[in-house]
């Protein structure tokens, strides 16, 4: 049976408006600041600013970013 | 202005360092800067040129500060990846090399640390001389 005109364009907007939010969670997570450091065994340690290590990390990081310059030159 | 990099001065023609540096920045345009570097951190190339030895210096060192935990940590750390308001750093090496970039925010992760790691695989089947990089402009 064909479905009912509203029924597939509820749908179709659902749809959308799951992808959206799905990516809208995804980049707020990926948008706090984070510090991942791998080792060749496979482990992988994550680290948070508040922490030493963290902070170490995310200060090196910083004078790395700064040879880049400014992106919007 | 055209950047092109350079192993160690004008006269010399540029590495595969350099031509590889510059083969990642044309696939990966989220890509703001990159170096290539030794495993002891002598700088190879650059773009653009900098002190990348003193910063890389830097990021390595806070990374074997951490303790690696879990089954199968080595005792030195083989990538890092830091993500803040400014842009991300990803950083690999193996025994021999170094490759550090800079992107902008939310650069696909796998796909640039694919391209680093690509990098440093043919670097290792060609080895490199250590010079100092410099930047000119054609």
């Amino acid at each position: 049976m064909t479905p009912k005109p509203y029924r597939f364009v509820l749908d179709r907007v659902a749809g959308y408006a799951e992808e959206v939010s799905a990516f809208m969670r995804r980049r707020r997570l990926r948008s706090k600041p984070f510090a991942r450091v791998a080792w060749p065994g496979g482990a992988i340690r994550s680290f948070d600013a508040e922490t030493e290590e963290g902070a170490a990390l995310f200060l090196a990081a910083a004078a790395v970013i700064g040879l880049a310059g400014d992106p919007e030159e | 202005m055209e950047t092109v990099l350079t192993a160690s001065s004008a006269s010399e023609p540029p590495g595969d360092a350099a031509r590889g540096l510059a083969r990642l920045r044309e696939l990966s345009p989220d890509i703001l800067a990159a170096a290539v570097l030794t495993r002891s951190g002598q700088p190879i190339a650059s773009d653009p040129a900098g002190d990348w030895q003193g910063a890389v210096a830097g990021l390595w060192a806070a990374a074997e500060a951490t303790e690696a935990t879990g089954a199968g940590a080595g005792p030195d750390a083989a990538r890092v990846h830091i993500g803040t308001e400014d842009g991300e750093v990803f950083a690999v090496r193996d025994d021999a090399y170094a490759v550090v970039a800079v992107t902008r925010r939310f650069a696909l992760a796998s796909l640039m640390l694919a391209d680093l790691r690509a990098l440093l695989r043919d670097l290792d089947a060609e080895p490199q001389s250590p010079a100092s990089s410099e930047e000119v402009s054609a």
